[in-house]
């Protein structure tokens, strides 16, 4: 059923992911703020170490995220996989949390980034 | 004569392989279908099986690309208009249109399986999801995403890609192609 050239092929390919992976900076190190964007426009940037609850309603979507202990997460949403708020608690900075539907991503940036205004 | 016979064999032709194109393309619909009530999806969005596709390695192994094309992509309109939105549709499209084009490619260089052809495909259609996802939020950091994508789309190509070498032997007996057709 196989070849041996799909053995290149995959090696090829894990190559690929890892170097997908070490681009990706895997892991990341702790971060000190948070952006949310909504539609690729940054909605509000807010400090990681301030617990806060961002509540968001644009374009007639609902996406809720809390910010506490030093990390954040999706809460709630109306949208209809929620796959969002499966993704747990971030605190660093190579781990966004995407809701695709809502287009809605949050983001930790550590220093030194550009800031519009920390709230 | 004979010229009559000839335009009668080819509208038998057309009528047979249309009715095998609608075919696979109901059955792509229905298996695009039960994997949205299969509770696989994780944590990362776009980890999944991937089963339609296992009708459309069998069109292309059997009737050819452009065939595989045409189911591809009436598949993906048709159940963009049941179950999706214009998003879905554009991120099944981007990626099923990069995996059918990689696997075409490589099945055309005659150097790989199915299986290995379906585990390229697989990790094509991740990475053009992925990246018409980067394009709708505008947002680079989805990236991020990419090792995981990759991995996972090889994985899921292989499966897929080992069942449709199985089936596709079963359909030799039959010898469906689109010569005998």
């Amino acid at each position: 059923m196989f070849k041996k050239a799909d053995l290149f092929l995959a090696l090829i390919l894990i190559v690929l992911c890892g170097g997908a992976a070490f681009a990706a900076g895997f892991g990341g190190e702790g971060g000190s703020q948070v952006r949310v964007t909504v539609g690729g426009e940054t909605y509000g940037v807010y400090s990681l170490y301030e617990d806060r609850e961002i509540i968001i309603e644009e374009n007639d979507h609902y996406n809720k995220i809390f910010i506490k202990g030093g990390a954040v997460c999706m809460a709630d949403s109306d949208c209809a996989g929620k796959q969002c708020q499966q993704q747990g608690k971030v605190s660093r900075i190579n781990q966004p949390i995407v809701c695709l539907p809502n287009q809605v991503v949050v983001t930790v940036e550590g220093q030194g980034a550009e800031v519009d205004a920390v709230l | 004569m004979k010229m009559k016979m000839k335009t009668e064999r080819g509208r038998e032709f057309f009528k047979d392989k249309l009715a095998l194109l609608a075919l696979l393309t109901a059955l792509a619909l229905v298996f695009s279908w039960v994997e949205l009530l299969l509770p696989l999806s994780s944590a990362v969005p776009g980890v999944k099986l991937g089963l339609a596709n296992l009708v459309i390695l069998v069109a292309l192994y059997t009737l050819g690309p452009g065939s595989a094309l045409v189911v591809n992509v009436l598949r993906i309109l048709l159940a963009g208009a049941l179950y999706g939105n214009l998003f879905s549709v554009a991120y099944a499209l981007s990626g099923g249109l990069l995996s059918l084009a990689v696997m075409i490619l490589l099945k055309k260089t005659g150097l790989f399986s199915l299986a290995g052809v379906s585990m390229a495909g697989g990790v094509a259609h991740n990475a053009g999801q992925l990246l018409m996802a980067v394009l709708v939020v505008e947002n680079p950091k989805l990236f991020l995403y990419l090792p995981i994508l990759l991995f996972s789309g090889m994985v899921s190509g292989l499966l897929v890609g080992i069942a449709a070498t199985l089936i596709c032997r079963r359909l030799a007996h039959f010898k469906i192609n689109s010569a005998t057709l």
